[in-house]
């Protein structure tokens, strides 16, 4: 109401971060480089959720979205190319007080780091993934990547790339385990914050998967897409994401599509005619290895002793 | 009721897995002790006072010949398979080799080109048609040039998924005989290590062009020579060795990546090509040679044709003296390419006190140094190993009688230093003063420091 953010309330609790907690260096993105919308609404979340920056851990592979954790002023963990994943499950496995942020490109995720993406997914660990999706690999320089649409001009592709793209929401929602499942846009932020912080509350894996501007090695992409959103298809439902009806009408194509139904789910993902937007996927039951890893943390030295010794006996002459 | 038939056990086709003995109501099965020595694996043991001719273990075991029942009669004759299909349309052969050519190039003008071109032009005129890689900064352009040229050239260019997968693809080219390569740069070369391991094992040919980065870790894109150790002795696990070769100019970028080709293939073993980041990137006048090479097909390829039947390639030797062998063969490979391939270039030398010793791009700044310094009057030289591994230590062995001080100039932390001290040490030879000019981080030495080096040293020597 009125447009007021909570940090226009009076009331101020006595632990009280505002965005300025959680902005760190000057981001390094080329102007109109998608990312920057992307890390503007991650630290409103941090701020709205009152995240202490103490507690949160961003954890990134190499990319240009990799440089993520540089600008957060919270925890940063800014790994090797593809491994983002491993290392986030690492954190969670053993702190689940903390929350957990991966931010990894479609390089990262969808080629080199594929193997621990699948895994990552089955393994279901509370932890918000944003994969900043350009279509294009942008730190080095323009080369295709599994994303980027088939008949790409890339300098690895000059006469145009061969293969159809891989569709990491399709990909994700083949995978055992799947638990959060959603796709936004970077240019449009009430929906890509609603996104993103759905993900946040979700008790598991939440993938997002956000369309990210490139305007240096993917220059026109997602033009027609910004210029005319009936080519996008905006799920609608009252467990889906939540966004201001006016935002939502400027999406002439909707579907109301019920989350917890995988099958529609799947079917929406390979619709390949227009992008859709929204939670394509939630079941908040699916198994937590999370959970196991920190099943036996403060254990007393009285109960190690005794498994220890439980073990070790068995070897006693 | 009919009598049932007890079992018996083939052991050369009982690979031990010990199912029939769970299955077995009365225990009539145990585990063996001894070794079979056709399989190298242990069978089960029957002992069937017991039995009664149940028959579960010989539905338990999952070898069509493992255990089989004892009154079977088996009622069959033997069938020559020959006579099945007729005659073969063509009698076996041996592999043989399709033999490569040298054909003449015309001649073109001298080309100004980066030294990453420099090398896939060179490639290319190896008769290297199949390239596969992953992009890393600063060697991409190498491959990006590649991606260009090949699918015009009735080449293949794959974009792995990752340099996993690229060493991968080229174990699986070279298996087939054919000459392949990859650019890469330090993070992706540190990936493709057990594959290379893996090809030395096969002995496999391959061509890879680190041009390397700062590090440790992801680092920056500055020039280093810090993977120096990497390429010379840790090549993979196991007795792993690979010619080492350091161009210095555009122009080496494209002569030493020939030859490599022609090493490769001639050791059936890989060779690595490492430039610093600036060597990657320096443009340069570049001569192209007279002559290109169509590749032949060796005999031991893996390739598909009637010529090559029967081969295969593997890198695993389950007998302990099998593996001896490969090793003792693969170590006999070292010491010819110890004997035979050593280069180095020599730069004022023949009478020099003071040798400098360098290579990529910092032997071009030692380079200015000797000069600047001879000029002073100075008897400086500068030694450049083109060859890191194998060193050269035959062509520094003549000139040592001379040398009172070495100066090794390196963009790391001694590694081609320790290659020297080693090689010094295998031949016995007394070490003359070893000083060093490092630089780290992608800085590389500065023509200055060296010659304040030398001066400093000079003046001690004085
Ligand atoms: C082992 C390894 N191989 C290659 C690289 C080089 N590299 C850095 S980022 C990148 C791809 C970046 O693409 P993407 O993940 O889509 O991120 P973007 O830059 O587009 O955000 C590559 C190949 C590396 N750093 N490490
Ligand atoms: S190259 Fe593309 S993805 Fe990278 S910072 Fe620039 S605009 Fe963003
Ligand atoms: S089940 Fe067959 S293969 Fe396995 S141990 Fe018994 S006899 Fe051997
Ligand atoms: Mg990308």
């Amino acid at each position: 109401m009125f447009g007021l953010k909570s940090d226009c309330i009076l009331d101020i609790p006595e632990e009280y971060y505002t965005l300025a907690d959680y902005e760190s260096a000057i981001a390094r993105w080329c102007p109109g480089c998608g990312d920057h919308g992307i890390l503007t609404s991650v630290q409103r979340l941090c701020s709205e959720k009152q995240l202490a920056p103490e507690n949160t851990v961003f954890v990134s592979g190499i990319g240009c979205s990799s440089r993520f954790p540089h600008y957060m002023k919270t925890y940063g963990f800014h790994g090797l190319h593809g491994r983002a994943l491993p290392v986030a499950c690492g954190v969670k496995f053993r702190r689940p007080d903390l929350h957990v942020f991966v931010a990894t490109g479609d390089g990262d995720c969808c080629s080199i780091g594929t193997a621990h993406w699948i895994h990552a997914i089955r393994y279901n660990m509370n932890i918000t993934v944003l994969l900043l999706d350009n279509e294009i690999y942008g730190l080095t320089k323009g080369q295709t990547s599994p994303t980027s649409s088939k008949g790409t001009v890339s300098n690895t592709n000059p006469h145009g790339s061969i293969l159809p793209p891989i569709n990491p929401i399709q990909t994700t929602l083949g995978v055992a385990n799947a638990s959060f499942v959603a796709q936004t846009v970077d240019w449009n932020p009430a929906h890509l914050y609603a996104t993103i912080e759905a993900g946040f509350e979700h008790p598991g894996f939440s993938f997002i998967r956000i369309l990210q501007r490139c305007p240096v090695f993917q220059k026109e992409l997602f033009q027609p897409v910004i210029n005319n959103p009936d080519e996008i298809t905006l799920l609608t439902h009252k467990n889906g994401i939540q966004i201001d009806p006016a935002v939502a009408k400027m999406y002439k194509h909707t579907v109301d599509h019920d989350p917890s139904n995988l099958h529609e789910a799947r079917e929406l993902a390979e619709n390949l005619d227009r992008q859709v937007i929204g939670l394509l996927y939630q079941d908040k039951t699916k198994e937590r290895y999370d959970l196991y890893g920190a099943h036996n943390m403060g254990i007393t030295p009285e109960e190690k002793q005794k498994a220890i010794n439980l073990e070790l006996d068995k070897f006693a002459v | 009721m009919k009598s049932r038939p007890k079992p018996y056990v083939f052991p050369e086709y009982c690979k031990g897995c010990g199912r029939c003995i769970d299955s077995c109501p009365k225990g009539c099965i145990t585990m063996g002790k001894e070794v079979n020595p056709l399989t190298g694996l242990i069978p089960i043991e029957l002992s069937l006072d017991q039995c009664s001719g149940c028959g579960l273990c010989i539905s338990a075991c999952p070898e069509p010949f493992g255990l089989r029942a004892q009154e079977t009669e088996f009622e069959f004759e033997l069938t020559d398979p020959k006579s099945f299909n007729g005659p073969r349309p063509k009698p076996l052969v041996k592999p043989f080799a399709i033999p490569g050519e040298v054909i003449p190039f015309a001649q073109t003008e001298s080309l100004v080109t980066k030294g990453t071109y420099a090398s896939a032009i060179g490639a290319l005129l190896a008769g290297c048609r199949h390239f596969f890689g992953y992009p890393i900064t600063p060697s991409t352009e190498g491959a990006e040039l590649m991606a260009k040229l090949l699918p015009d050239l009735d080449g293949v260019f794959i974009q792995a998924v990752s340099e996993v997968a690229t060493v991968n693809m080229m174990y699986g080219c070279s298996g087939a005989g054919l000459p392949c390569m990859t650019f890469t740069s330090s993070p992706g070369f540190s990936l493709m290590l057990e594959g290379i391991s893996y090809s030395i094992g096969a002995e496999l040919p391959g061509v890879f062009v680190n041009i390397m980065r700062g590090g440790p870790g992801l680092g920056n894109l500055g020039p280093e020579q810090a993977d120096i150790k990497l390429v010379c002795r840790g090549l993979g696990h196991g007795n792993t060795h690979a010619i080492v070769l350091a161009p210095y100019t555009p122009q080496e970028m494209l002569d030493l990546t020939m030859l490599a080709f022609e090493l490769t293939f001639k050791y059936r073993n890989p060779v690595i090509i490492v430039g610093d980041g600036y060597m990657g990137q320096m443009t340069g006048r570049v001569n192209l040679p007279k002559t290109m090479i169509k590749p032949g097909i060796p005999e031991w390829a893996v390739y598909g044709d009637e010529s090559h039947r029967g081969n295969l390639i593997c890198s695993i030797e389950l007998n302990e003296a099998d593996l001896e062998r490969n090793n003792i063969h693969i170590n006999n490979k070292y010491r010819q390419m110890t004997q035979n391939e050593q280069r180095a270039d020599l730069y004022h030398c023949d009478d020099a006190e003071i040798i400098l010793m360098a290579c990529n791009t910092p032997a071009r700044m030692a380079k200015g140094a000797v000069r600047e310094l001879r000029k002073q009057g100075l008897k400086v030289g500068l030694f450049r190993p083109i060859t890191l591994w194998p060193f050269p230590i035959d062509l520094l062995k003549p000139i040592l009688s001379h040398t009172k001080q070495i100066i090794t100039v390196e963009a790391g932390n001694g590694q081609l230093e320790d290659e020297l001290r080693m090689a010094l040490s295998h031949h016995n030879l007394e070490c003359p003063s070893i000083d060093h000019v490092r630089r780290f981080g992608g800085i590389l030495p500065q023509l200055k420091e060296i010659i304040e080096k030398v001066i400093s040293v000079e003046e001690v020597l004085a």
